[in-house]
């Protein structure tokens, strides 16, 4: 313990009650000093390689992305490092200050101590000494006083003492007497002395018991900050890793270093490169690979090696188009799971959808198609029937305030209403839907533009050439008849991705379009969309009493794909804001069908659209979105509306069935 | 989409013995007396010792990994350039895969 071996019994101790070695604290403030040097030296020489060796000029691509996280996080976890430590150096340093004052108290104590001991004895055995000395002088001066003042003869041979002998002795008696009250003062006095000397040592112990707590509780508060040890075997990983990522081709875009990345990778090093660069993740989202590429990786690996991969990435392959759709729903299920096992940390926007989708995954024909709560805004894909193996593929597409935060579970609903309508008019074939909330969504005020369109339909693309390479990859493949659905501010954006398909979708239906931007689609016959009798298979149809979708089109300057509705009150209404000068415009080469009701030969009344949304609801007292909710069962997917059957119809290639026939538009 | 990858070896070869510098050298180590005072002061010297000496360790394999992984970068970089001057002449076959 660094004890002073000395008897520390004078102050009342049986060890020394300030142990400790100065010279050795002040060793301990060097060694902490020597490494906070050292760390911080670490730190700055990350630092300076990231700013200069490795500065963009130096070193780019994605391995010198991922290796500058790292060397971040490295130089970061230095610095902490050098402080923590440098912590420690201010309360070593105060406490070796403490130590020795404190010491140096108890020090002086036990030596006051000692000597108060000392002087202690001396005077009791003095005392002691002169006490019998008085008494036998006062016995004395009695016995002569005695003798002096009696009347009777003295004994023969003594004489009578004199005056003079009784105040000799009487002197002698009071010079002892006053001895023995100077032993008694110097006793006291020294007991004083000693008692001073204990109450000092204890102050001292208390102080120092004080200071060395303040010190422990210092370096206690350093225990944080550490990085977490990294096993040697991650170690070489990370080096293979970021040696294989420097063997892509420098000249591949994003998009293909990723395939690359995929492709180079095994299982436990792309898991590895996820928990180091947790943006990469967001990167696959946003670069998603070719499809095509995606499903030859990995019809070339093994299944034990499939199984590696979806238990090491399931938030990259849970999204990644090309994949067979049961594993991006096993992937997104586990990131949902994840999820909802920390949703009380999570966004309002990442709970709420996580709450829709408790509901919508309850249905068990339901199936995860995309999962991505941390992009721009949380997006989801549900989709319904067997995606790798239906007959008949539908992608749905929704509007402008469609953000999976607010209608997962209705736009699953609708996609859910147009499935059971496919089975229901077409059951020699099965079928499978998916209700596509992928891109952020435009508000009243963005509708207004293409921006938004433009930036969802990249990764629209993307999906539907992945339902074409999930098949293409199979050994025989059965191509499904792949049709695309979206309704308002949806058909803008599903327009532009029909321009950057690889493949070409056997139909496109348009719900109470938005308009098409004509700037990305300069005529429908541009789409990659194929045709049926001769005319491309893309079907509209905008119901009389939807006044918003001419409307919106208008006002955003797009153009709509039924001319009829230009007449309509929306696009009149729209006409006024935008001027004489900015006419809204059409583009012809669709087929339109009517959703404003009918009645069927044998007797079965098809109801009609009676507003904008895709369902209808019921809403108490007055209503301001009148104009985008109809009323309940009035949408354009509610059951019993003859948008719906005709929306089933042409989204099954089965246009000669629509009901009221097709119109070809101008 | 695209991107250009820049690559200048020499600069990822000079990172890694930077790298590797700093963390040379022998590594400080505290004396195991215990001359630190009490029993409380002593313990929390120990518990500090405990946490860091991990802590310090970790710094130093990361920065020295760190050094290998650039090496081992730039190795592939000039295998990889090696690799294509072979394709250029013509003997290379192209560019298989992804």
């Amino acid at each position: 313990m660094g004890s002073r071996w000395m008897d520390w019994s004078p102050v009342g101790f049986e060890t020394d009650p300030t142990p400790g070695d100065k010279a050795m604290v002040e060793s301990l403030v060097i060694h902490l000093r020597t490494w906070s040097a050292r760390l911080r030296h670490q730190s700055e020489a990350a630092t300076q390689v990231l700013d200069t060796n490795l500065a963009t000029s130096s070193w780019s691509g994605l391995a010198a992305d991922v290796f500058s996280v790292r060397l971040r996080a490295l130089a970061a976890g230095a610095q902490k490092a050098a402080e923590r430590h440098n912590d420690g150096v201010t309360a070593a340093t105060s406490w070796s200050a403490s130590m020795e004052l404190a010491q140096g108290t108890a020090d002086q104590a036990l030596e006051d101590a000692e000597s108060a001991l000392v002087d202690l004895a001396a005077a009791e055995a003095s005392a002691a000494a002169l006490g019998v000395q008085h008494t036998a002088l006062s016995s004395a001066l009695s016995a002569l006083e005695q003798a002096y003042n009696s009347r009777d003869k003295p004994p023969p041979g003594s004489s009578a003492p004199s005056h003079g002998d009784v105040s000799s002795a009487r002197q002698r008696e009071q010079e002892a007497s006053a001895d023995l009250a100077q032993a008694r003062r110097a006793i006291k006095d020294a007991q004083e002395r000693l008692d001073d000397a204990i109450h000092r040592a204890q102050r001292a112990k208390r102080e120092y018991d004080a200071a060395a707590k303040t010190f422990a509780d210092a370096l206690d508060a350093a225990l944080h900050g550490a990085l977490d040890p990294v096993p040697q075997p991650e170690l070489k990983a990370f080096g293979s890793v970021i040696a294989k990522l420097s063997g892509i081709s420098p000249s591949a875009s994003v998009n293909a270093s990723l395939m690359s990345t995929l492709g180079r990778l095994t299982p436990d090093e792309l898991s590895l490169l996820l928990a180091e660069d947790p943006n990469l993740a967001q990167q696959f989202w946003e670069h998603p690979p070719s499809p095509d590429q995606v499903a030859k990786w990995w019809s070339s690996l093994d299944d034990e090696t499939r199984a590696a991969f979806e238990a090491a990435a399931p938030g990259v392959l849970g999204d990644l188009a090309g994949l067979p759709y049961a594993v991006r729903n096993r992937c997104n299920r586990a990131v949902y799971e994840e999820a909802q096992s920390r949703k009380h940390r999570l966004t309002p926007e990442q709970q709420k959808v996580l709450t829709a989708l408790e509901v919508v995954l309850a249905d068990p024909s339901a199936s995860l198609v995309c999962l991505n709560l941390d992009a721009s805004v949380p997006m989801v894909a549900v989709g319904y029937g067997d995606l790798d193996t239906a007959d008949t593929v539908t992608w749905a597409a929704p509007g402008m305030m469609s953000d999976a935060a607010d209608v997962t579970e209705g736009w699953s609903r609708a996609a859910k209403k147009l499935y059971l309508q496919q089975i229901q008019l077409d059951d020699s074939r099965t079928h499978a839907m998916v209700g596509w909330l992928g891109y952020d969504t435009p508000d009243l005020a963005s509708v207004n533009t293409s921006g938004l369109a433009q930036d969802g339909s990249w990764r629209f693309a993307n999906e539907l050439d992945g339902t074409h390479a999930t098949r293409a990859a199979h050994p025989d493949v059965t191509f499904p008849y792949v049709s695309v659905v979206a309704h308002s501010y949806g058909t803008t954006m599903a327009a532009d991705a029909l321009m950057r398909t690889k493949h070409f979708v056997d139909s496109f239906t348009m719900l109470g379009s938005a308009g098409i931007d004509t700037q990305v689609v300069k005529s429908l016959s541009d789409l990659h969309v194929k045709q049926a009798g001769g005319v491309p298979a893309i079907y509209t149809t905008s119901a009389a009493a939807d006044l918003v979708a001419p409307f919106g089109a208008s006002l955003g300057g797009r153009s709509v794909p039924d001319s009829e509705s230009l007449r309509s009150a929306g696009s009149i209404g729209a006409r006024t804001f935008r001027g004489p000068l900015n006419p809204p415009a059409s583009i012809g080469g669709a087929q339109s069908f009517s959703s404003d009701g009918a009645v069927l030969p044998d007797g079965e009344v098809l109801k009609p659209t009676k507003g904008h949304n895709v369902l209808g609801e019921t809403i108490d007292g007055p209503n301001p979105l009148n104009l985008l909710a109809p009323p309940e069962g009035h949408g354009y997917l509610d059951e019993g509306t003859e948008s719906l059957k005709n929306t089933g119809y042409t989204t099954l290639g089965l246009p000669e069935k629509v009901v009221g026939g097709l119109r070809t538009t101008r | 989409m695209g991107r250009v990858v820049k690559v200048d070896v020499e600069q990822l070869r000079a990172g890694a013995k930077a790298l590797k510098k700093s963390a040379s050298g022998s590594r400080p180590s505290a004396d195991e007396a215990d001359g630190f005072g009490s029993s409380v002061a002593r313990a929390a010297v120990s518990r500090f010792e405990g946490y860091w000496v991990r802590g310090q360790s970790t710094i130093d394999e990361l920065v020295v990994g760190s050094a290998g992984a650039l090496e081992q970068a730039a190795d592939s970089y000039q295998r990889r350039d090696s690799e294509d001057a072979v394709g250029m002449r013509g003997d290379g076959g192209g560019f298989h895969g992804f």
